[in-house]
This record gives structure tokens, sequence and C-alpha cells, in this order.
């Protein structure tokens, strides 16, 4: 497939076309994957199927092969799994902070010690997520802008 | 091997079991057996006592309690398996029997105070990196609100 990019004013909107001959799997990922640059991912409220703005999400959560999105008050499920989502969403602010969660780093409001001996993130919205130990080095290299400490 | 911040407790954990166990010996000497006296290898004890009781703080490293009465569980069954291998590692030749009730109480009640001890040390570890990582990661979401304004 030939690519072709052409710059273009501040006035007119950013535009992708693809001439293809038929719309196949390969299209509709590449379709996919210039949507989700957009800003925003493809996810389901109850069997709809809904645009998700990156942005307003708290975090990812895998349970029993179901990746969930969370938004301040609403639950989407996402096809895929949630180290697929983790590639999705690695240009933006979120890290995984435990096998089964990804969380939005701009949505968290404070970090706490837990009795446990662990770090828990408290999000905007007063939710508490858990920080595995094994992953705290991840999460502060992420914070410290991608350096290695 | 990546440094873990699960390594960095179990360390953490062990200077303070070794140090609260010299001043534990040197009280319950004091009390219960004034007259004995050791060789060399009495500088050896409170390091071969505090690597035996970091076996179960190991092992539960891998244990995520994630309720509040889980991990107390898991603190109760940690501190009973501590005391039953010192008590073991020290009285082990000889028995329990031959030993005085208050000597005996007094060291089961030394290890729960290290043991206490050691876990508001490692709580306090925690709050402390749990307050510059909220420091950093309020440095990171206005770096990257700026970006996106």
């Amino acid at each position: 497939m030939e690519v072709k990019i052409a710059r273009i004013s501040r006035d007119k909107p950013e535009t992708a076309v693809l001439y293809c001959h038929q719309v196949d799997e390969r299209i509709k990922d590449i379709a996919q994957f210039i949507k989700m640059h957009d800003g925003s991912l493809t996810a389901y409220l109850e069997d709809r199927q809904v645009r998700v703005s990156i942005a307003g999400i708290y975090y990812a959560e895998s349970v029993d092969h179901h990746v969930y999105v969370y938004t301040r008050d609403k639950v989407y499920t996402c096809k895929g799994t949630l180290s697929g989502l983790e590639e999705d969403l690695n240009e933006y602010s979120f890290v995984r902070v435990s096998r089964n969660v990804l969380v939005n780093l701009m949505k968290i409001e404070s970090l706490q010690a837990g009795i446990n001996g662990r770090l828990t993130a408290i999000l905007n919205n007063k939710e508490k997520v858990m920080i595995n130990r094994k992953y705290v080095p991840e999460f502060k290299r992420r914070l410290k802008g991608g350096i290695d400490l | 091997m990546r440094k873990t911040n699960g390594l960095s407790e179990i360390m953490l954990s062990y200077v303070i079991v070794v140090t609260c166990i010299n001043v534990i010996m040197y009280v319950l000497g004091s009390i219960f057996l004034p007259e004995m006296r050791f060789g060399y290898e009495a500088f050896l004890m409170p390091l071969i006592y505090g690597a035996v009781s970091m076996i179960p703080v190991a092992c539960a490293d891998q244990i995520h309690p994630k309720s509040r009465a889980g991990v107390i569980g898991l603190q109760v069954v940690q501190l009973a398996a501590i005391e039953i291998l010192m008590f073991v590692l020290i009285f082990g030749a000889q028995g329990l029997s031959h030993q005085p009730l208050s000597l005996l109480f007094g060291l089961g009640l030394g290890i729960a105070l290290i043991y206490g001890i050691c876990i508001t040390g490692l709580w306090m570890f925690q709050r402390h990196q749990a307050r510059e990582l909220t420091l950093d990661l309020k440095h990171y979401q206005q770096l990257h609100q700026q970006e996106e304004n």
C-alpha cells in the first residue's frame, strides 16, 4: 500500500482517507488505529457500540478475560485483551499498576500507603486502585518522563 | 536483574529486625541470664535470627490480600510463623519445658514487638514514598495539562 502524507493549513480538518480494493480486516485495523489516535476508543455499553474519550477514562481492568473501561460514572466493555489496550494507550498517560489494571495518571488525585504495605492510588472520583509492588518502578519511571531510575 | 520494591523492603525489614534483636537480646539476657557469657559467635546470632525471620516475610510477599481483614489475617499468620521458627531455632535442642515461663513470655512478646516495629517502619517508608510520588504525579499532571492546552 502506498502511503502519502500531505500538510494542510490549520483551518482545515485533519482527514485520513483510505483508498482500497475491498474493506478487509487489514483496512479495518488501520481505520481503528487512526480513530484511536483521534483520542477515543471503541467500547460497548449494554451491547451498544460507542466511542469513549480516552481522556475521560479513569482506569481499565481485566476480569475473567473481559476488559472493562471505567469513566467517572460509567463502565464500558472493550474487545481484546488488557495488553492490547495497554499498547493502544501507551502514548497516553496510562500505566500498568497490577497484572489486571491500567490506570490513567491524569485521573489520580493522590497516592497513599496502605496497611498491607502497598501503595494505593486515590482517583479523582474517590475510587481506590491498588498499585502492585512489582509495577512501582515502572510507575515511577513514567512519572519521571520515561527516565530509568 | 531489576531491583524491585519487594527486595528493598525485605532488606529494610532485615536491618530493623537485626537492630531490634540486639536490643531484645540485651534486655532479656540482662534480666533472665545475667551470668551467661558468650564467645564471638554471639555477634552472628542476631544476623542468623534476622535471616530466619525473613523466610515467612519473603514467602508472603507474593500474597496480596485485598481486604483489611485479609491483611490483618496474613500478618497474624506471619507473626505466628516467625514465633514458631524463632522458638525452634533458640530452644530446639533443649525443648521449652526447662525454660522459665517468664523468659518464654518475654521472648514471645519481644518477637511480637519487633514485628510491630517492622510493620510500622515499613508503613512509614511507604508513606514517605507515597508523598514523594504524589509530588511527582502533580508535576507530571501539570506538564501534560500544559501540553494538552
